[in-house]
């Protein structure tokens, strides 16, 4: 059951054309108040291939379904996808997934007819080895900017802006 | 100067300063020298003729060098903003 | 509200926005909300390495807390208003 309403697209703001002019004029202002909101600026994504980064430097590929005034999003037929030093990548299948706005860098509306250009050169490997490499490479990464933060400190009293959760 | 010399905030300070050179501090050890344009209470920022100071270490050293980078117009977002004064 | 009053200003405009992590990333400002999240269209990345599939993209709607800078066109912007809107305290 819930399987058949997830398939059906989300129709985020469409309203009903059946309706008297009066309410149209309110329409048409409601709409004309949303120019400059979170909302205007996600909605032309919806029901269209989307890729989202998140703050922990993931990339998710997905069908985007619905969102709201936080940009928390939901995403249909998600795949995550990793990129790995020397042209290799990995990816996963992770089906639907809701997305807390306040972990997005990002999120872009893929054009189809280019989309696969990027990895067309690249070397697909499995994911569970991409996964582990990729959090060696992670934890290498805050390694290295915690002992650079450090210096910066010693040596000149400055602050480092590094955070452990944002790897993007 | 202002009208209510005796209620000012600290962000008054910032205001003093509008259409002056200011030198501002920020996160990740950068500085920022340029012309205050327009500031809010975020300290958001526009900046014209701004000259950025990055500065780092390098290993094995124990000074840091800076890089230096121009723009003749610049919005600073306020959450890295650590100190605003003259320069 | 002064921000997004003046970035609604720069809409159109060539923008180039640095985020957080060091990334730049230039594009047409379409939209900007209250959080000054942004919207670019036809948007060219800095990197081609760390995000590769970035060439697929038409726009692209970034959240204003990961934005360190966003560089402008001197032109782009009226100085005298912008101070005046700053002094009288649009905050």
């Amino acid at each position: 059951m819930s399987q058949a309403q997830i398939q059906q697209p989300h129709h985020q703001q469409q309203p009903n054309k059946n309706v008297d002019a009066l309410s149209q004029g309110v329409e048409d202002l409601y709409l004309e108040s949303y120019a400059f909101t979170t909302a205007a600026g996600i909605v032309g994504s919806v029901d269209r291939k989307v890729f989202v980064l998140l703050r922990d430097g993931r990339n998710l590929f997905g069908i985007l379904r619905t969102f709201d005034q936080y940009a928390n999003l939901v995403l249909q037929d998600t795949i995550e996808r990793i990129y790995l030093p020397n042209n290799r990548y990995a990816e996963a299948d992770r089906g639907v997934f809701l997305i807390r706005g306040e972990n997005v860098v990002m999120l872009g509306e893929l054009d189809i007819d280019k989309e696969d250009t990027a990895i067309e050169e690249m070397v697909q490997m499995p994911f569970n080895e991409a996964d582990k490499e990729w959090e060696a490479l992670n934890a290498e990464r805050i390694k290295l900017e915690t002992q650079r933060a450090k210096k910066l400190l010693k040596v000149s009293g400055l602050t480092s802006d590094f955070v452990k959760s944002d790897l993007y | 100067m202002s009208e209510s010399d005796y209620s000012a905030e600290p962000l008054d300070l910032i205001k003093l300063n509008l259409d002056e050179q200011v030198y501002i501090k920020l996160r990740g050890a950068r500085e920022m020298v340029g012309k205050l344009q327009a500031y809010d209470s975020h300290c958001n920022m526009v900046l014209s003729d701004a000259t950025e100071t990055i500065f780092e270490v390098k290993d094995n050293e124990a000074n840091t060098r800076s890089v230096s980078k121009k723009s003749e117009m610049i919005f600073v977002r306020g959450d890295s903003v650590i100190l605003v004064t003259n320069p | 509200m002064l921000f997004f009053s003046f970035f609604k200003t720069l809409v159109d405009q060539e923008v180039t926005v640095e985020l957080k992590n060091d990334i730049s990333i230039t594009g047409t400002l379409k939209s900007v909300d209250q959080f000054l999240n942004l919207k670019l269209d036809n948007i060219t990345c800095n990197n081609d390495t760390k995000y590769p599939h970035l060439i697929a993209v038409r726009n692209l709607f970034i959240r204003g807390s990961t934005v360190r800078y966003v560089h402008l066109k001197k032109e782009s912007v009226d100085t005298n208003l912008l101070q005046d809107a700053a002094r009288r305290g649009m905050l």
